[in-house]
């Protein structure tokens, strides 16, 4: 794994959030008896764990951890915890607590876990380290008003860069400029995904990896690029301007759909086209199940040849359009509320929440009746708002329009 | 309107003792002889088609074993809000080791409605927390179809099948129900609504209490209310889709799946149930359509892209069959 071998060796090594890191540092060196520990907060792959580990070591601490795969009763946790805890131990040295991922600790499962955390917290006896990928989590809420915070946010993308073409100095491979834009593109500001990505590009053959990857450098825009894929003039054009698009492979394959959908095509010509959408769209899923990148070599020439092969030449243009406005604006407006809605039924009606809204709704509004009032007491027994009971009015009128 | 769960008949019908439930005898028997020896009783698995009593007799067990206070110890998900191992991993797992250990209830119990919709790996992993829960837990697994459930889970279950209910009994109990909350009925409106339920007694007593609102259960009000479920606005897509109404029946999809939360397996398994009621000579080439698509769901990355080509090709396949001339004739 390259994420081990070539993960940072030693804090100054890590990238992005230095001014975290430093404060972090200074954080467990002033350390004192009684001093509150601390929460580190950010998204994965943005070196929390790393930076813990890091700073145990250069600061001569015994690291002891818990994480997500521990069980974190109280029992376990005095079990793990208690000869450290105990001013008799053996190993009176320097130990630091760290609780990984403890927005994964869970009342219930991890019986008294929560609580023995704010006994930890409470003591202060030893430096205590939390690290959480949200805050917005009741239990976080909790450990947070009690604790230092650091925060620590995506790496951004030059970051990225950079240590991606490090690790590649290092002799392990070459990748050209185009797959580590790639790299860094899918990794989205997750390090441990970034190296992740590169190891599994750097194991195709040069030739693979230019299929994978553009090697030309053409500035298209979006738009231009598959507008020249669709009115190229033979296979490999379509599949140069295909390639050409720099489009990640989902969007690929959905740009394509959209623009052969909202291009008015008809009959045999649209069957095929979408067929082989949807055999590209398979392709798609394979790489994302798998993250053989390798795959994608196939999505590109199968898409284009296939596609040349059953378009007529001009007869699609490029469009993004996913859906009519109108339906937009429900979604957006409706969707979410008839969700909610569909979770408080569901719990009375030992059915899915799905279930709930698209089966079973309309008998329900039929029987409610038309009448606002008795829509309203409704609405206030499932103990929802005013949205939901303008969603519910609306829907009651589309139900009663079909009955009438 | 004082709750929630007496304002629908369906929940306020729903028998609460094993013994009340509608026509099925043989299992209910075997049911009963297990819950002389609760903590010896092994997991269940409860196939059958949709409004047979399954879930309900699941509810009764719970409430025998566990009593008044099952709520606390009784764990109920659906595998079809949540399909993947997260549900399992989260949820049951937390629960069938650490809820209630020490009170009074012998057992926990989770209940799974709609198992055969969660991935296998999620299966999988339920399979070894059935193993290890097994001193303090039971499973009661509730499907369709109990070929959607992996070997080893059956082979740890008493699988019982639940037998889809035929017209006499599902007329019976909705006569009954009837009776009972004195609305006037007609035993030719009864037999619509056991027409239109297909045996599925929750979908009978929905129609049968949306009729009964207009006043009274006659053949007219029972036939107002028997379009508007979302089961029928699949099949108004599949109409569309078959007429070759690509635009329409691909919004009609997006509105479903966007709009309602339907998803796409749900799409595809009530168009499997229209496409039957349909008369068409080529529901053959329908019916592998349909299969292709369902199968091209599973392993394909963006369902509306495989249900909209799925469209377009019944598009194709009912021109073939002339389906539109037929509607046409149809309505005259």
């Amino acid at each position: 794994m390259w994420v081990e071998r070539y993960g940072p060796k030693n804090i100054k090594d890590m990238v992005g959030n230095e001014e975290t890191r430093i404060s972090f540092l200074n954080w467990l060196k002033d350390w004192k008896k009684g001093s509150k520990p601390a929460i580190l907060i950010g998204p994965p792959g943005t070196g929390k764990t790393t930076l813990v580990h890091l700073a145990a070591d250069e600061l001569g601490y015994n690291l002891i951890e818990l994480n997500a795969s521990d069980v974190r009763t109280k029992d376990k946790m005095t079990q793990k915890l208690g000869p450290t805890l105990s001013t008799h131990s053996l190993f009176n040295g320097k130990s630091l607590i760290f609780l990984d991922e403890v927005d994964g600790m869970y009342y219930r499962q991890d019986r008294g876990g929560i609580e023995f955390v704010q006994e930890l917290i409470d003591s202060g006896r030893v430096p205590l380290v939390m690290a959480a990928n949200i805050e917005d989590d009741k239990k976080v809420i909790k450990l947070i008003r009690k604790s230092k915070v650091f925060r620590f946010r995506r790496v951004v993308p030059r970051l990225v860069e950079l240590y991606i073409e490090d690790i590649l100095k290092k002799d392990v491979a070459k990748l050209s400029k185009e797959s580590i834009r790639l790299i860094v593109r899918e990794a989205k500001g997750d390090m441990r995904a970034a190296i992740n990505t590169a190891q599994s590009l750097a194991g195709l053959s040069t030739e693979e990896l230019s299929s994978v990857v553009s090697s030309r450098n053409l500035a298209y825009s979006l738009k231009e690029s598959f507008e020249a894929f669709f009115n190229a003039d033979s296979q490999e054009e379509a599949y140069k301007a295909l390639i050409a698009s720099k489009v990640p492979p989902r969007d690929k394959v959905k740009i394509a759909y959209l623009s052969v959908i909202n291009s008015g095509l008809k009959g045999d010509t649209l069957i095929k086209a979408l067929e082989k959408i949807g055999e590209a769209d398979k392709i798609v899923n394979m790489i994302g199940t798998t993250q053989e990148w390798r795959l994608l070599r196939y999505l590109d020439r199968l898409l284009a040849y296939s596609l040349f092969n059953t378009l007529p030449k001009g007869s699609v243009s490029y469009s993004e359009e996913d859906m009519p406005w109108n339906l937009k604006v429900r979604m957006w407006n409706e969707g979410k509320v008839l969700k909610d809605i569909g979770g408080r039924l569901s719990k009375f009606l030992h059915i899915s929440s799905r279930e709930a809204v698209s089966i079973f709704m309309p008998y329900l509004l039929v029987v409610i009746g038309k009448e606002k009032k008795s829509l309203e007491r409704f609405i206030r027994l499932l103990g929802l708002g005013e949205s939901a009971l303008k969603v519910m009015v609306k829907e009651s009128e589309r139900v009663f329009l079909k009955v009438r | 309107m004082a709750r929630i769960e007496t304002l629908m008949w369906v929940e306020k019908y729903r028998p609460v003792e094993l013994k009340d439930l509608v026509n099925q005898e043989a299992i209910v028997e075997r049911l009963l002889s297990m819950l002389n020896s609760p903590r010896e009783m092994p997991h269940l698995l409860f196939s059958g088609p949709p409004g047979t009593g399954k879930t309900t007799a699941a509810l009764c067990i719970v409430r025998k074993i566990l009593g008044e206070s099952w709520r606390d110890y009784t764990l109920e998900l659906n595998a079809s809000d949540e399909r993947g191992i997260n549900i399992v991993r989260d949820r049951v797992k937390t629960f069938s080791r650490y809820v209630g250990i020490g009170g009074e209830a012998p057992l926990r119990i989770i209940i799974l409605d709609e198992a055969d919709e969660m991935t296998n790996d999620a299966q999988t992993a339920l399979r070894r927390i059935m193993e290890e829960s097994s001193r303090i837990c039971r499973f009661i697994l509730v499907c369709n179809y109990s070929s959607g459930i992996i070997e080893p889970i059956q082979s740890r279950c008493a699988i019982f099948r639940f037998l889809r209910l035929n017209e006499e009994d599902v007329v019976d109990y909705l006569r009954h129900i009837c009776k009972e909350e004195e609305v006037d009925f007609g035993d030719k409106a009864l037999s619509l609504i056991y027409e239109i339920s297909g045996g599925d007694l929750r979908l009978a007593i929905n129609t049968l209490q949306s009729s009964a609102s207009f006043g009274k259960v006659n053949f007219e009000n029972v036939k107002k209310t028997a379009g508007i479920s979302g089961k029928s606005e699949v099949g108004k897509l599949v109409d569309l889709a078959l007429r070759g109404e690509f635009k329409q029946a691909r919004e009609k999809l997006l509105e479903l799946m966007r709009v309602y939360g339907m998803s796409e397996r749900d799409v595809i398994k009530y168009a499997n149930e229209a496409i039957f009621k349909l008369d068409l000579q080529n529901l053959d080439e329908v019916a592998e359509s349909l299969a292709k698509y369902d199968y091209r769901l599973i392993v394909g990355a963006q369902p509306d892209i495989q249900l909209t080509a799925m469209i377009a090709e019944l598009g194709k396949i009912g021109k073939e069959s002339g389906f539109i001339t037929k509607k046409k004739e149809t309505k005259r």
